[in-house]
């Protein structure tokens, strides 16, 4: 420890460039392997989340790119007309959400209103910390609704209380009773983009019927046809359905089978996900090569410290400790800044008051982010390891004579 | 040539760290044209894009670490040179010459693939001004080493 504090002191900050630049670099590896890590993750994230869609039975319909909704067709109701063949038809699982409403709580944060209906609960079911399952046999005529409640939501609106409020959905005030409320960070993912999700802390999730689907406006009626999910379907049910949409809505609808939408994963995801592996093992691979030029850098400019401290019995073991010392000290230094900036980041969607992207997380963080600063822990050990070992070994091809010549 | 502080190797290691940084700008152009049509490449490649001129600033900083570890193992002969009877003012010239001379050519190099790809050439032009200006903050160490 001695000599490491007088290495550092005496030796290392007096040449404070190659220091810089070797913190400079290592910073940089450290940022390009978090963004990559939390990318690839979160990916994975969103695919597990709807692993469901996947399998076999399941057809995801998606507008065409090139087709819109007429809006003379909408405003007869085309949308319930839709759904009124799929309630008789077919079996669909329906969750959308992004409709967000002021309801008051101790944030001020404006709250995201999503609807979930029974089949796609039962295939991706939401996990509570407080109350029980979520209750679809409520009648719309009644006094109150069931709904689950965000974790930042829970202290206002605790489980059994009821609150009032203009439903944005059906457009006219009821009430609803909390029944749950959600796990802290409960995040949904985009099915067309996995990597992209929201935070449920400042939700309202309403389970949904078919009469309250039937009761709601077009506007999530609409929203709702663009995500919903058809269940095992023939061949014929499908073919009604997209000539039901074109007719009443004018709209042309794809609907993508399981394999299709494990083909488009593959195409779109996987060779993305591989694309981001081979980016990074590239920059990495430069980086680390840059810095073993740096580290070489280091060792011109000191080489006469190093060598005198070797004649007076330092060995190459204890040099390498000491180096190995000075990157730890170095990387956790810059992990901990990583870590600040990004607790911070997301700290700043509390400041806005952007309830889709405010979670709690440890410290801030989100599993992610912390799984993506074990990933950039496991570099710097690595880099640690291997920039001291070649360190070392450079000098020790230094003779003794001429490095105190020097 | 053979008068300047410069060696081969010196070239060769500041040429280098200058196409690194120009082909990283050029990169970062061509990243968002190419990822375009991937959400997921977008959004990553548009995490380094926010922070572009801070990568680019950090990156170039090994500049002047190279600067830096040239002068400082060519103190003895900027010494030398001016114990027989070389002027500093030549001396910087040359350093000062040879060092812009380089950082043009490959300025020069880069703005052209730039125009040549429609991309914009103002981040060039940035980096440009921002290697002169370590060279002449470098131009402190040769002062220094006047006197050992």
């Amino acid at each position: 420890m001695k000599n490491y504090r007088f290495f550092v002191k005496n030796i290392f900050i007096r040449k404070p460039l190659p220091c810089i630049g070797m913190a400079v670099l290592l910073l940089l590896a450290n940022v390009i392997m978090f963004v990559s890590t939390r990318s690839v993750g979160t990916t994975l994230q969103g695919y597990r989340e709807f692993e469901w869609m996947y399998r076999n039975g399941v057809y995801v319909p998606n507008g065409d790119p090139e087709s819109e909704i007429d809006n003379s067709l909408s405003a007869k109701h085309g949308a319930r007309k839709v759904f009124t063949y799929l309630d008789h038809n077919c079996r669909y699982a329906f969750y959308t959400d992004g409709i967000m409403t002021k309801l008051p709580n101790r944030e001020g944060m404006d709250v995201n209103f999503g609807y979930v209906n029974e089949e796609y609960s039962e295939l991706h079911p939401f996990q509570v910390s407080q109350g029980g399952a979520l209750d679809f046999t409520y009648s719309i005529k009644e006094k109150e609704i069931p709904v689950y409640v965000g974790a930042g939501l829970g202290r206002d609106y605790p489980v059994g209380s009821s609150f009032s409020i203009e439903e944005p959905a059906l457009g006219k005030r009821v009430t609803l009773k909390v029944t749950g409320i959600l796990k802290k960070d409960t995040y949904h993912s985009d099915f067309y983009l996995l990597n992209s999700k929201t935070y449920m802390n400042y939700a309202v999730l309403v389970p949904v019927t078919k009469d309250f689907i039937h009761q709601a406006g077009e506007g999530m009626q609409e929203n709702g046809l663009m995500s919903l999910v058809l269940l095992r379907s023939t061949k014929k049910q499908r073919a009604n359905f997209q000539r039901i949409v074109k007719k009443n809505l004018g709209l042309k609808m794809n609907i993508f089978s399981h394999e299709e939408n494990i083909s488009n994963f593959n195409k779109y995801y996987v060779s993305a996900i591989k694309t981001i592996v081979v980016i990074t093992a590239l920059l990495f691979l430069l980086l680390l090569l840059l810095s073993v030029w740096n580290a070489y850098v280091s060792v011109r400019l000191m080489t006469r410290e190093f060598t005198i401290h070797l004649v007076v019995g330092l060995t190459y073991r204890q040099l390498r400790r000491i180096l190995f010392g000075w990157f730890t000290a170095l990387s956790t230094f810059l992990l901990l800044a990583i870590a600040a900036g990004v607790a911070v980041s997301r700290h700043l969607a509390w400041m806005d008051r952007k309830s889709l992207y405010a979670v709690y997380g440890f410290f801030g963080l989100t599993g992610m982010d912390g799984v993506a600063l074990l990933a950039v822990l496991g570099m710097d050990l690595f880099m640690g390891l291997f920039i001291s070992w070649i360190t070392v070994r450079k000098i020790r091809k230094i003779p003794i004579s001429i490095g105190v010549l020097q | 040539m053979q008068k300047t502080l410069f060696r081969l190797s010196d070239i060769i290691e500041l040429c280098l760290v200058y196409v690194l940084c120009f082909s990283l700008n050029l990169l970062f152009d061509y990243s968002g044209k190419v990822f375009y049509s991937s959400f997921l490449l977008m959004t990553f490649v548009r995490r380094f894009q926010e922070y572009r001129r801070e990568i680019l600033f950090l990156f170039s900083f090994m500049a002047i670490v190279i600067q830096y570890q040239m002068l400082y193992r060519k103190k003895r002969e900027i010494f030398c040179r001016i114990l027989v009877g070389d002027y500093l003012f030549h001396i910087i010239g040359q350093y000062v010459g040879v060092n812009l001379g380089i950082l043009f050519s490959e300025c020069l190099f880069f703005t052209i693939l730039d125009l040549w790809m429609n991309f914009s050439i103002q981040s060039n032009v940035c980096l440009f001004f921002l290697f002169a200006i370590y060279t002449f903050i470098s131009i402190r160490w040769i002062n220094q080493y006047e006197k050992l």
